[in-house]
């Protein structure tokens, strides 16, 4: 087929698809218009039944429990993924462990004073974010990243991380197991306490847009926090472990 | 529909479109940076608070931080078969 040809069937596709996304969308309800009843009853719901004042939260670990404990486990398993993967490699380029095995990342002083002012504040944005997630925006999920962000942060300004040669970022694998294990235990809690799983009342509902509110929500959300953050963690102590020191290496052979 | 809206649906599809034409991996992973945050601040303006700020994180910083991670790693590949 020639160019030009293909240019022809092209068109002629491109106009087909543009006319019917012209019609479809002249269809769609007005911008901002929601039509739908669940929307509604869910935003009634919220406050009164579990005195969350973050409807989100509440669809995601009161609603759509189960749906919710399952992304966890995806997050869970890609970082075991990352690590089964990555530490198989590791056994190939041998290097022996010796004490001087720390990450020693060339920074910039720009980039160490900017790293250093904001690991501090990451920090704090990233345990209101868990603390709040009934209350306001956020929750364990955005909380985690940005603790994990945090890590990047320091490790972007030339914080030394001390790497023993074969034993894991203990911490971040603790925290991982700890949130996604505390997760499931919590939704056993509501079996035992409440009567179905991952039901969220038998903590009692505390008073709306209260720190302690939500039933168990807030728990929900620390577990979902510790588990994000740790499996992040994880997958980038992986990356780090293996390859920045090998890049060092060479870097240093070729000088 | 608001102007601060429309301005940063335009804004996203100009931002998608520079991603799409950028073909170094090190630039892709900056430009996809930017993207991702375009994208966190229209949902923002579209009162999604909660899907933007998991945006923001993992399209503005986590997501792109894999990739550096991921280039670093196959690049350090290079250098170890260029030595053998």
């Amino acid at each position: 087929m020639s160019r030009q040809t293909r240019l022809v069937v092209f068109a002629l596709g491109a106009a087909g698809l543009g006319a019917l996304m012209a019609w479809a969308f002249s269809g769609l309800p007005e911008f901002g218009h929601y039509a739908g009843r669940y929307g509604r009853i869910v935003a009634q719901l919220a406050v009164p039944a579990r005195a969350t004042t973050n409807a989100v939260t509440f669809t995601n670990f009161d609603l759509r429990a189960v749906d919710t404990m399952v992304e966890e486990f995806i997050v869970f398993t890609a970082a075991i993924a990352a690590v089964a993967m990555l530490r198989h490699q590791r056994g190939e380029p041998k290097r022996a462990a010796s004490p001087d095995d720390v990450l020693k990342p060339k920074t910039s002083p720009a980039l160490l004073v900017v790293g250093a002012a904001l690991a501090g504040p990451t920090t704090v944005i990233a345990l209101n974010l868990i603390a709040h997630g009934a209350i306001t925006p956020g929750g364990g999920f955005q909380g985690g990243v940005v603790l994990a962000a945090t890590l990047v942060v320091l490790v972007a300004a030339g914080a030394r991380v001390r790497l023993p040669a074969d034993k894991p970022p203990l911490l971040a694998e603790i925290t991982h197991g700890l949130g996604a294990a505390g997760f499931v235990l919590l939704g056993l809690a509501g079996l035992v306490f409440a009567g179905a799983f991952l039901s969220t009342t038998w903590a009692g509902h505390g008073t709306p847009a209260t720190l302690l509110s939500g039933g168990a929500i807030p728990l929900l959300n620390v577990a979902t926090g510790l588990e994000v953050a740790g499996a992040i963690a994880v997958i980038l102590g992986e990356f780090l472990e293996q390859d920045m020191l090998a890049t060092d290496e060479t870097e240093e052979r070729d000088a | 529909m608001t102007a601060v809206q429309a301005v940063l649906l335009v804004l996203v599809a100009v931002a998608g479109t520079l991603l799409a034409l950028t073909r170094e991996p090190l630039r892709q992973a900056i430009v996809s940076a930017i993207f991702g945050l375009t994208l966190g601040l229209l949902f923002f303006a579209l009162q999604a608070p909660d899907v933007a700020l998991s945006q923001i994180v993992v399209g503005g910083v986590a997501l792109p931080a894999m990739i550096l991670l991921a280039l670093a790693e196959v690049r350090a590949r290079e250098h170890r078969d260029d030595d053998e």
